[in-house]
């Protein structure tokens, strides 16, 4: 499971510095295009735009993995350590549950629907842009449990102490 | 009881049980969204809904700004700006009294006219300043409070993310009006840490009297110069029309990029871990916007802020005592949550009922993001005053008393900023930003 982790991890961030990569050319390009070409470039906003979809859903799923969402802990930090990973299990439930009704199986409808939208600008389906929900969907699910079987064995370790 | 009550409850008090019980902001807002959606919609028609909701919030050219300006300001914090950039707010306020701690207010100001992110200002400045005012004998924890209360200046002086945020939830709001209208309460909030810390100063007798001669001055200008001419580019380029906030974005990338190589404090292979790093800190905040579009699709469905202005309206018919009332409330969510989700969070709630009273939605986006501006350097939970504290070798108790006439002053500023509305649209309307 830590090598699945660790492999997946590295996928998603050669990812991310490809996609952020390409949208700063991209939007750079734009500026450059409409100024010194005098040839504005209509494509080049909407597929940045679309990567940039991209580039969050995924970026949000390797949060997942890191357990390093924004959050208000003040009140979980004072409760004891027993209470805390309960919560930290319950949590990582909760977001489990969230991500397989609306990343995945809301996501999966919209990529189907959407096979059949054409994007005007750049000719393709739409189900491809959409596609990226339920993918990130999956992911995060595999790191929710992984993190769940983290929590547990960290939990009964400290207790042996 | 009526369909509409239970949405309604359903989706506010799911929320808060999860934020108290320290879920992500992003799943909190939207796991409770979804669960009171499930009282409208099949459950079917609900995951769809859902996300399509959240899809439709993050597919914005104008979000885009975001990353470009996290990234611009990730390269320039790795880069040797924090020193140049206090090197030449030293040549600015040298001789004021308490000039060190001038000095720092000053390049926390200019750190924040660059990137615009306030925890990294209190630490880049705070760190490269630390060790000088120690060796002039400033006291260690005023020192740290007055690098903590200047940092937040950047949230409101352009460019701003927090600012991109509220244009994203507000509708129709310009990003360029609200990047000119930041300027001047941002600046006012620097004045008046740069009033106190004098005063304070005077009283312990701290008076450095620095002497440059003119090729020194010249020197420390032209150090600073391709750093300030960063702010030149992008605001000026998108004043004058030449490109959108998110092109001037990624043209602040490659800026930076450029002189953080010029300058050989970046290599290309530090590069990937850096874009990495922001990529994280998009997705957390994108991730949320997306969430709070179902919210806001909830709330306008339900009429909550139509139901919480007839409260506020049975209480006074008077809009200063209503506005007096949302700033308490800002003020104390703000303490335990980060400007970002309390923008999106309340937005949808307070601003109809101020564009009611024909208040301007740039004026209250500068009001709001002010407000809680000051939510980060409050305990308990407050990014910049732990940052601070951490750089300032600090502890938070110690801190808190020197920080309060600084809380008193820049609250007064909070309530010009609320009661006098050319402060933020002078600027915008002399530019022929807003009508």
């Amino acid at each position: 499971m830590n090598f699945i982790k660790s492999k997946i991890d590295m996928l998603l961030e050669v990812v991310s510095v490809g996609i952020f990569s390409f949208m700063t050319l991209l939007v750079s390009w734009q500026v450059f295009t409409r100024y010194i070409l005098n040839k504005p470039s209509t494509q080049s906003e909407i597929l940045a735009k679309y990567l940039f979809v991209w580039l969050v859903f995924l970026g949000a799923s390797y949060v997942f993995g890191k357990r390093e969402h924004m959050n208000i802990s003040y009140l979980k930090d004072k409760a004891p350590i027993g209470v805390q990973k309960k919560l930290d299990v319950c949590i990582e439930v909760l977001v489990l549950i969230f991500t397989l009704c609306v990343l995945v199986i809301g996501g999966l409808y919209l990529t189907t629907s959407g096979m059949a939208q054409v994007d005007a600008t750049l000719k393709i389906p739409m189900g491809y842009i959409y596609m990226v929900i339920p993918i990130s969907g999956v992911i995060t699910i595999f790191y929710n449990i992984y993190n769940i079987l983290e929590i547990i064995k960290k939990h009964y370790t400290k207790e042996e102490q | 009881m009526d369909q509409i009550v239970i949405v309604a409850l359903v989706m506010l008090i799911s929320i808060i049980i999860l934020l108290n019980m320290g879920a992500p902001i992003s799943v909190s807002i939207g796991l409770g969204s979804f669960l009171a959606m499930m009282f409208i919609f099949p459950f079917d028609n609900a995951t769809q809904t859902a996300s399509s909701k959240i899809f439709n919030g993050i597919n914005s050219f104008s979000l885009l700004a975001i990353p470009f300006f996290i990234l611009a300001g990730n390269i320039m914090n790795s880069g040797g700006i924090a020193a140049r950039l206090v090197n030449s707010s030293r040549l600015i306020s040298g001789r004021m009294p308490g000039a060190l701690l001038q000095t720092n207010v000053v390049a926390n100001t200019m750190f924040g006219a660059l990137s615009g992110s306030g925890v990294a200002a209190a630490a880049a400045i705070g760190g490269t300043m630390g060790p000088l005012q120690q060796k002039e004998g400033y006291d260690k924890t005023l020192s740290t409070a007055v690098n903590i209360v200047s940092a937040p200046t950047g949230m409101l002086i352009p460019p701003s993310n927090t600012l991109i945020v509220y244009a994203t939830v507000a509708g129709s709001v310009s990003v360029s009006a609200l990047f000119i209208a930041g300027y001047i309460p941002g600046l006012l909030w620097s004045l008046s840490v740069m009033i106190i810390a004098g005063i304070i100063a005077k009283k312990k007798g701290y008076v450095t009297t620095d002497k440059y001669t003119f090729k020194e001055k010249m020197k420390i200008t032209f150090d600073a110069l391709p750093s300030l001419l960063l702010i030149v580019i992008v605001i000026g380029g998108i004043l004058k029309g030449v490109f959108t906030a998110t092109e001037a974005s990624a043209i602040a990338v490659m800026y930076s990029l450029l002189l953080s190589f010029a300058y050989r404090s970046l290599t290309i292979k530090e590069l990937p871990a850096i874009i990495i790093a922001s990529t994280k800190m998009t997705a957390i905040v994108i991730f949320m916007i997306g969430m709070s579009t179902i919210m806001a699709f909830l709330l306008a469905y339900t009429h909550i802020p139509a139901f919480i202005a007839s409260l506020l309206l049975g209480l006074t018919d008077s809009f200063f005592v209503i506005l007096l009332i949302m700033n308490v409330i800002l003020l104390i969510i703000g303490t335990f949550m980060d400007p970002t989700p309390a923008v999106l969070i309340f937005t949808p709630i307070f601003l109809p009922i101020c564009l009611q009273f024909g208040m301007d939605p740039v004026q209250f986006g500068i009001m709001i993001v002010f407000n809680l501006s000051i939510g980060t350097i409050t305990p308990p939970v407050g990014p910049i005053l732990f940052t601070g504290c951490k750089v300032g070798n600090t502890k938070i108790e110690e801190v808190i008393k020197p920080m309060l006439p600084f809380y008193a002053a820049i609250f007064i500023v909070l309530l010009l900023v609320t009661y006098i509305p050319a402060i933020s649209m002078w600027l915008p309307q002399l530019l022929g930003l807003v009508s």
